[in-house]
């Protein structure tokens, strides 16, 4: 959702997230660097500055997104949420790691890196160097994994589950792309 | 349920010196070295043209540049 300074749009942009992450026990802070707020500035954000979150038996879940703020463009929002700035995101990384350390999931889309694979990815094991191409990936839906790994929930599962679909249902409606930056719409 | 859940989750906004720190501690876990050294290595060019999936960490690396540059 956009904002009418660059500082309200990023709060904007993280509150969906805080609320989702909000669901699991354990979560305590988002980090969010560098701290000047500018409109075409590359933003970061990360669960407890890069720590991830433990969650008990199941291990230790991290998730980091590059983003940047930008103009935001008033035809795409109703007239209750119209401002100046927005933010997009350029990237983001999730992934399930197991209490001894091993990979159970990654989540990619890294498009300013050399890679191969500039799209939204999967790596499962045995073999964490295959890219599978997925759609874009949101927080939400790698939050929807915890659940299905019973990662210990602060509400009911289909509580959880419910509140996940209603914070994920704007960001699909406004997102620029699904599968691939550039895709054509309509 | 919304409205608690959301106060319970904060948003720190990192200095520097944190976001620093957090970088540092990030190429460590992720790939055995100092922030510091992976800074010298991937401006001496010893990714370029790397995969970096094809090297452990550094995807989580890289992309965290940020915090630091």
């Amino acid at each position: 959702m956009p904002g009418r300074t660059p500082e309200e749009a990023v709060h904007a942009f993280l509150d969906p997230f805080r609320d989702a992450l909000g669901l699991f026990k354990g979560v305590a802070k988002l980090a969010v660097a560098p701290r000047s707020m500018r409109r075409g500035g590359s933003y970061r954000w990360s669960i407890n500055a890069e720590q991830g979150v433990e969650l008990g038996s199941i291990g230790t879940f991290h998730a980091s997104m590059n983003f940047q703020i930008v103009d935001s463009v008033p035809s795409e929002h109703d007239e209750e949420h119209q401002g100046r700035f927005r933010c997009s995101s350029r990237g983001y990384n999730y992934k399930l790691q197991t209490p001894r350390g091993s990979d159970l999931w990654r989540m990619h889309w890294h498009p300013d890196g050399v890679s191969t694979e500039a799209g939204p990815h999967v790596h499962l094991p045995p073999d964490l160097k295959r890219h599978l191409p997925t759609s874009r990936m949101t927080l939400e839906h790698a939050l929807g994994w915890l659940i299905e790994f019973d990662a210990p929930l602060r509400v009911s599962m289909d509580e959880a589950k419910a509140r996940l679909a209603e914070l994920e249902a704007p960001h699909l409606l406004h997102r620029t792309w699904s599968d691939r930056p550039g895709e054509p719409r309509g | 349920m919304s409205r608690e859940t959301t106060c319970d989750v904060e948003v720190e906004h990192l200095t520097a010196a944190e976001s620093a720190s957090a970088f540092d501690a990030l190429a460590r876990r992720e790939m055995g070295i100092s922030g510091e050294e992976f800074l010298r290595r991937w401006d001496a060019g010893e990714w370029y043209g790397v995969d970096p999936d094809d090297v452990p960490g550094l995807v989580d690396v890289s992309m965290a540049l940020v915090l630091v540059r």
